[in-house]
Formats: C-alpha cells, sequence, structure tokens
C-alpha cells in the first residue's frame, strides 16, 4: 500500500541541518507543544487534508524521491525535520527505508520521544540522529513542552552506544529556567556517554515564536560563552554556540 | 569637439583613464574598415555590437601570453634576465604586465600564477608578504577588473599562499579562477578556494576536464570567463544582441531559418574584417616584441563570436517561459545550436588555434544594456531553485568554449559548512557546468557579470568621486540596469 505523509515543506538547499549540504523536508505534526517553538504553525496533527491549510501536502514516498532526484548530485545528504517528524512513524519508516535504498545519507531532527522500540527499528535505516534536549529537569521539561523528557534521555543513551548521534541541541531561554544548571547537567550527561558528541547551544530569539507565552529575550554573547565554558569544564570537546 | 572637451574635463575620470578615453575618441574618428550596407544597419540597429571595440583595431583584444616561457628566456626587448629568486620574479612580472596590451590596455591574463611562483618558494611566512604585496600592487596599478589570474588545478603552497592574501587584501583585482578537477585538485585546495569566495568573491571554479579536452591541453581563463590558447588570444569579440534581432519579427520560424542566420553571417564577415585589418594592416604582429620574443604566437589566436539574450528571445516565441519550462529551453537550445553549427563552419585564415574557427561567447552584458539578459542567462528574478538552475545551465554551456559561466549567490551560513559548497560545485562540474561562480550575499566585492566590484567603490562613483578602478563604472551600470544586487540568494530555499 502506498503510504502518504502530511509534508509541511521541503527546502531543497540548507547548510545548517546538518553536514554538507542537504534536503530538508519537514514533516507536519507534533506531539510537544513547546513554548519556546520558532514554527508553531508545524505543530497540529494531521489527520486529513481538509483541515484548514493550505500550506501543507500530502506526498507520498515515490513523489519525495522524485523531487530529490534533481538535487542528487548537489547534496550530501537528506535531513528529515519538523514539527516532530517521527509523530508520523509509518509514513517516516517507509520513508527513510526507501532513501536508503536509493543511497541517501539520512539524518533525522527529532525531539527524541518517540517510544523506545520503535525508535531502535528507526535507527537502522538512518545514519545519524539530531536532538533537541531542551531541559535537563523533568518538571521543567514538562513546563517548557508539555511532555516528559524520561524517553529522550534513554534515546540519546541508545544513539551514542552506536554512535549514531550527529549533534544534541539546546536553546537558551533566558528567565525561563536556570541555563548554568540545565546545560551543566546536559553536559555532564553527555559527556557521560561519549565527550565527541557534538553539542549546539542555540541563542533564543523572539522571532516567529508565539508572542506571550514567554516573556523573555535573548542571551548576550557572555552568557553564550560562558555557558560554553561550562561544557568545556565538563569534558566535552565538540560544543558550538550559534 | 565638444566631446573632445568634455572629455578632458569629466570630473569623475583618473588621469590614466581621461588618457584612454581620449586614445578611444581618437581611433574612433577613423573609418577604415571595409563594412558593406547590410552590417552597417545591422550594427546601427544595434543587433551586431563590437562592444566599443574601436573602429580600427590595432591590438587584439585579448592577449594571452605565455609567461612560463618569459620565466625561462626573460625578455630581451624589456632587458630582463629570467629571474632568479621570488622577489625578482615577482618584480619582472609586474614589468612585463605593464607592456601586455588588450582592448582596455590592461592586461587580461596575468598567467597560472601559483605554478609561475611555487619553484620560487623558499620560505612559506617571509615569501606570503611578497606575495601579498605582489597582490596589491597588481590590485592599484592594473585598475581594470578583467585582469585575470588563474590558479590549479594542482596544489600548491604558492596557490594556498595566494588565496590567503586575497582573504586578507579583499580587493577585486585580480578576477582569478581554479582550474578545478576532482580528480587532480586536493580537497583541502577546494575549501581553502570555497573559503575564500565567501570572503571575496575569488576564485571562480572551472571546468578542468571539459576545457583541457577542447583545448588538447592547456588553456588560460582571461578576462571575464574566457578560455583561450596559452602564448596566444581573441582578435576580437563581436557579439549579436538576440533580443534585438527577434524583436523583427513575431514568427519563430522566419526568425530561426532567416533574421538568424542572416545576422550570423553578417557578424562573421564583420569580424573576418576587423581581423583583416589588425594582422594585415596594423603592424601589431610585425613589431610587437611579445610576437618576436614567442610570447605569443599568431598561430594560437582566435576570434570569439558572442552572443546574449537568449532568455528574452526564447521568453517572445516560445509559450513557455525560459529557465522554468522544458519545452522553452528546448528553443533555446535550437537556436544556439543553429549559431553553433554556422560559426564552427566557418574558416578564417589567422584563426589558426581552432583550425580557422572563431570560438563561441556567452556575453555579459555591457552595463548599458537594458532587459537583456547576459548570454544564455535566466533572467535575475527568474531563477528557479538551485538544482534545477544547475541542470538547466548545463545544457548551454558545452558549446561555449571561450568563455559562458553562471553566478550563484550564497546564504551566509554557508560560510560556516564549506563541505555544503563543496558538494553543489562537484555536482555541478559532474553535470556539465563549465564555469561557476560563487558569493556570499553580504561581501562589499561581488560578481557584477563576470568582472568583480566593490559595492562601495559603485557608491563613491554615485557621490561623483573619481574611482581608481575603472570597471566600477560598468558595476554601477550593472546594479542600476541589470539588478544585480537582486539575484536570488541561495541556501534555505
Ligand atoms: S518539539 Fe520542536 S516542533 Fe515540536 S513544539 Fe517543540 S519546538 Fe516546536
Amino acid at each position: 500500500m502506498i503510504k502518504y505523509g502530511y509534508i509541511r515543506k521541503i527546502i531543497y538547499f540548507s547548510a545548517i541541518d546538518g553536514p554538507g549540504n542537504r534536503t530538508v523536508i519537514f514533516l507536519q505534526g507534533c506531539n510537544f507543544n513547546c513554548l519556546s517553538c520558532h514554527n508553531p504553525e508545524t505543530i497540529p496533527i494531521f489527520n486529513n487534508l481538509n483541515m484548514e491549510n493550505t500550506e501543507v501536502q500530502l506526498m507520498s514516498v515515490y513523489d519525495i524521491l522524485k523531487v530529490l532526484d534533481k538535487n542528487k548530485s548537489f547534496i550530501r545528504g537528506v535531513t528529515i525535520s519538523g514539527g516532530e517528524c517521527t509523530v508520523q512513524f509509518e509514513f517516516l519508516l517507509d520513508l527513510v527505508m526507501n532513501l536508503k535504498k536509493h543511497g541517501y545519507e539520512v539524518y533525522l531532527d527529532t525531539n527524541g520521544s518517540l517510544e523506545i522500540s520503535k525508535f531502535q527499528q528507526m535507527l537502522h535505516f538512518v545514519d545519524k540522529i539530531i536532538f533537541d534536549l531542551k531541559v535537563f529537569e523533568e518538571k521543567e521539561h514538562i513546563k517548557l513542552t508539555g511532555a516528559s523528557n524520561r524517553k529522550v534521555k534513554r534515546n540519546i543513551k541508545i544513539a551514542a552506544v552506536s554512535h549514531q548521534i550527529y549533534e544534541i541541541r539546546t536553546v537558551v531561554i533566558p528567565k525561563f529556567i536556570d541555563n548554568y544548571k540545565n546545560v551543566d547537567k546536559i553536559s555532564k550527561f553527555i559527556a557521560s556517554l561519549d565527550k565527541n558528541i557534538q553539542y549546539k547551544l542555540t541563542t533564543y530569539r523572539q522571532q516567529g515564536v508565539r508572542e506571550n507565552l514567554l516573556k523573555t529575550n535573548s542571551p548576550s554573547k557572555k552568557q553564550m560563552s560562558n555557558l560554553k565554558e561550562i561544557c568545556n569544564n565538563n569534558g566535552l570537546l565538540n560544543v558550538i554556540v550559534n | 569637439m565638444s566631446e573632445l572637451l568634455d572629455i578632458i574635463k569629466d570630473k569623475s575620470l583618473t588621469y590614466e583613464q581621461r588618457v584612454l578615453t581620449l586614445a578611444r575618441y581618437a581611433e574612433d574618428q577613423l573609418n577604415v574598415l571595409a563594412i558593406d550596407a547590410e552590417t552597417q544597419n545591422l550594427r546601427d540597429e544595434g543587433i551586431i555590437c563590437d562592444l566599443y571595440e574601436g573602429h580600427a583595431p590595432y591590438r587584439p583584444r585579448y592577449i594571452v601570453p605565455d609567461y612560463d616561457k618569459f620565466v625561462k628566456n626573460g625578455s630581451k626587448f624589456l632587458e630582463l634576465e629570467p629571474p632568479e629568486n621570488l622577489y625578482d620574479l615577482l618584480n619582472k612580472l609586474i614589468i612585463l604586465y605593464r607592456h601586455v596590451p588588450s582592448i582596455s590596455s590592461f592586461p587580461v591574463y596575468i598567467g597560472n600564477i601559483d605554478y609561475l611562483i611555487d619553484p620560487f618558494i623558499t620560505n612559506e611566512e617571509d615569501d606570503y608578504k611578497f606575495i601579498k604585496y605582489f597582490m596589491q600592487n597588481i590590485d592599484r596599478t592594473i585598475t581594470d577588473s578583467f585582469c585575470h589570474a588563474n590558479i590549479g588545478p594542482k596544489e600548491t603552497v604558492a596557490g594556498k599562499l595566494i588565496l590567503r592574501a586575497q582573504r586578507e587584501l579583499n580587493t577585486s583585482i585580480p578576477n582569478i579562477t581554479i582550474k578545478y578537477d576532482e580528480d587532480v585538485t586536493s580537497k583541502e585546495l577546494l575549501y581553502d578556494s570555497l573559503k575564500t569566495t565567501m570572503v571575496t568573491a575569488k576564485p571562480s571554479f572551472a571546468n578542468d576536464k571539459m576545457f583541457r579536452k577542447e583545448f588538447n591541453g592547456d588553456y588560460a581563463i582571461a578576462s571575464c570567463y574566457n578560455g583561450l590558447k596559452i602564448g596566444g588570444g581573441n582578435y576580437t569579440l563581436v557579439r549579436i544582441v538576440l533580443k534585438k534581432l527577434a524583436e523583427k519579427t513575431e514568427n519563430y520560424n522566419e526568425f530561426i531559418n532567416e533574421l538568424l542566420p542572416n545576422a550570423v553571417n553578417n557578424t562573421i564577415k564583420y569580424m573576418d574584417e576587423r581581423i583583416r585589418f589588425l594582422v594585415e594592416e596594423t603592424s601589431f604582429f610585425k613589431s610587437s616584441f611579445l610576437v618576436n620574443e614567442g610570447l605569443i604566437d599568431i598561430s594560437n589566436f582566435t576570434a570569439m563570436f558572442g552572443m546574449v539574450g537568449l532568455a528574452e528571445t526564447v521568453n517572445r516565441f516560445s509559450k513557455g517561459r525560459f529557465g522554468i519550462d522544458k519545452e522553452a529551453d528546448d528553443m533555446g537550445v535550437e537556436i544556439i545550436e543553429k549559431i553553433y553549427k554556422m560559426v564552427n563552419e566557418h574558416k578564417n585564415e589567422y584563426c589558426k588555434a581552432f583550425d580557422g574557427k572563431f570560438l563561441l561567447h556567452a556575453q555579459v552584458g555591457i552595463d548599458d544594456d537594458k532587459g537583456v539578459s547576459p548570454g544564455c542567462r535566466i533572467p535575475i528574478g527568474e531563477e528557479p531553485d538551485m538544482a534545477s538552475h544547475l541542470n538547466q545551465i548545463a545544457r548551454f554551456h558545452k558549446y561555449f568554449p571561450s568563455g559562458i559561466g553562471d553566478i550563484f549567490p550564497f546564504e551566509e551560513t554557508y560560510k560556516n559548512n564549506i563541505e555544503a559548497l563543496a558538494n553543489v560545485v562537484n555536482g555541478a562540474i559532474d553535470t556539465g557546468v563549465r564555469y561557476l561562480s560563487i558569493y556570499s550575499s553580504n561581501s562589499d566585492v561581488i560578481r557584477i557579470s563576470g568582472y568583480l566590484v566593490k559595492k562601495s567603490e559603485i557608491e563613491k562613483l554615485r557621490n561623483g568621486d573619481p574611482v581608481l578602478r575603472d570597471t566600477v563604472v560598468l558595476g554601477r551600470g550593472a546594479v542600476d540596469n541589470q539588478k544585480v544586487l537582486e539575484r536570488k540568494v541561495r541556501g534555505n530555499v
């Protein structure tokens, strides 16, 4: 049976979603509801196209392969992002299997909340994972995202064992939580798995975020470099600030 | 006479620019070329255009000296022994550059400078300083962006020092091309080149395999992006403004079967006449020391048959849009193939470099072209996504050994992901792209059509201040008339 997915957008060339030039496929729908979400329009989960949105398209794996075909010579690989790409699990699995079959390097950009067994299944067909680990403490995680982070941490551990983590990202949001503590804990956690894992601290920017959910501002450059120092002190070797 | 006085009084010209403008004015008082009435009509209509090459050509448009020979033998005429060390070499090259004419009176090719310099490198850090002074000297004395240096395809220490100097100097001159072959060029040199072009809009990338095959060995990239034989050059460049020709009819059949062949034939005749005058009646090939000392040889010369405005021509006749719809692109290919075939059937006895043939050239346009896209380029503002764009241009690049190229500004984010740019360049070359240029959308040095100009200098000129480099004037025209600052920026689309 042909599977269809709800696709929010395809970016043909991107330099910021993994190594090399990549085509990025954004799947619609997310199981979190982050106050800090930069693309809140990607959150609603679609069951049919009658939902009021003309920007989401229903595409088959074949449709996507066709779009990728003309790009193939100019990209290193494909990154699948969201929303949260694993929300459309069946479709995603079919997609990544086919992408691998056609020789693409496949990365997933995920919030890491997929059920463990499904995640393990998925790992067979992707090269690397880009994780968001937004907050370390579960309670605070629920406050920001509406969901627990237990599975996230477990999945990170699993992917670390098979060396399939490309990057872990944390957005630094001033005032909302104690970022020093949060980054300290996350970096210790990552270092305990593998000091070489790339950890990216992203500067929070108001732009695109739903207004009034978070009354805050962007962190200063100084704050960001202090946080980076914490990570380095905790033993991480690849820390990026952006 | 008042025109003459205008030139003398013009506040925006430097002394040197004034002298050259006066010389051009003087040359154009002559009427020595035998041009028949039909050709003259086409010239008057702006369909055949010699790009103000002058009414009495007294030097080849582009000269490509064999600098290796100069380094080996020195020059009797210039009273120079072969160079003995790096400083000696750089000094002597600068002396020679001063004596290499061209249409703009500045040299349009200054050598595969990495290969020239590399054997003289003894101490990287000390030598770097000399190379930087050398590059700075070129930028300030050869004040014309059509001056072109080549590097590669092999990695050398000198090549990397040259790129480093470019990143630091951030100047528009010389234009630089890396002859790039994935199987020969090191990854390090490719990455270094990409890093440099995101800072200072050069080097551009030439498909080395493709050029080498057509030129049966080595070649030079001179002026904008023109492939020419080393130790030779190009006599003349005359272009057909296809758009203006197309405007004479509503009927594509009439265009392709009557108007176009007629214009091509007249252009060829006109080029033959320009070459005849230059070779037979002027003293250039009889007295120039470049010829006498074998730094150039008439047997390595050809001429360039140019064209512009394919996009507008196709859009006039096709139901589709050029660059977007296949049927429109197919029509574009048909037009170019027709020109290619006719031009290749013609033989000129003085064009021995390619068995008497002229080479096709996708001309980049001049500053006062309005609504005419360069060569076979897709109009600015209508560019498709980059993958489609590269696939489209590859269909045309193969017809133009003496020059065609496309330009892609990239988002800043690509500065931090050089591998991504390498993916694009390698993919493009594999697809059959001959020549491409990349720059960062927010650099000061930007690529206008083939040459480079600083945005800050265009602003100076706008304020009525004289500027050192003559091409800034062209750059301003292109910014105003051809919207070059509005090219589609690549990445995140
Ligand atoms: S996980 Fe990502 S897409 Fe989902 S709500 Fe959070 S920020 Fe938005």
